[in-house]
């Protein structure tokens, strides 16, 4: 399964929900979403935005763990 | 007309589903008290009528829910499908009901009246075609469902 390690990059940047948020052009409902792993998909558009703002790559957001 | 909404149709059809609904009820408690009225008695038939007019009821209600649901704005969730696959399951009693019916009169009563077998046949035949509708629909339903939710938590 497919995680979302969102809380960490925000944590290495010293950035809040609220603004990264604001700054990728989503609601913070739907960043808690993806935070708390509840998400089903994210676009391409939005990824390259968090990307953008936390300056990392994907693979620092996105991580991959065999399902139990 | 709006379909969906506050004053849509669906508060339209709620409304008279309820009327329906609570008619039927009625209807039911006082059927042997209008029956003796007119110098009738429920003896037999009862087994048929009381079922029957139960599985119609278990209908109407799932229906009042699925409207009021339109009049949410909200179709498209589990309490739907499951509320479609509940009003089946109604149908299919009422198609076996009406089957048992006809297999009363002709197979133990003898009695061969052809519009009465043609009308049993023919309601049998409806609530199973109901049921099987109903069927299907909940499974679109369901599928509409999840890729509803697919799309909402797609950030």
């Amino acid at each position: 399964m497919i995680i979302v390690n969102l809380d960490v990059m925000m944590a290495k940047r010293k950035i809040s929900s609220q603004e990264l948020a604001e700054k990728v052009g989503i609601t913070p409902a739907n960043l808690s979403i993806l935070k708390t792993n509840k998400g089903k998909a994210i676009r391409f558009s939005t990824l390259d935005k968090i990307c953008e703002v936390l300056e990392c790559t994907p693979g620092d957001i996105l991580d991959y763990k065999v399902n139990q | 007309m709006k379909i969906l909404g506050e004053n849509g149709l669906g508060k339209v059809l709620k409304l008279f589903l309820q009327i329906c609904f609570f008619g039927g009820i009625i209807v039911l408690i006082i059927l042997p008290f209008l029956l003796q009225m007119v110098g009738l008695h429920l003896n037999a038939s009862a087994f048929i009528i009381y079922p029957n007019g139960i599985a119609l009821l278990v209908i109407a209600y799932q229906f009042i829910g699925l409207f009021d649901s339109l009049k949410k704005n909200n179709p498209f969730c589990m309490e739907n499908v499951k509320r479609l696959k509940n009003a089946g399951i109604a149908s299919l009693a009422e198609a076996l009901l009406w089957g048992m019916d006809l297999f009363v009169q002709t197979v133990l009563v003898k009695s061969f009246e052809p519009i009465s077998i043609l009308v049993l046949l023919f309601m049998f035949i409806l609530f199973i075609g109901v049921a099987i509708a109903l069927y299907i629909l909940s499974e679109l339903l369901k599928q509409a469902t999840n890729y509803k939710e697919e799309n909402e938590l797609t950030i």
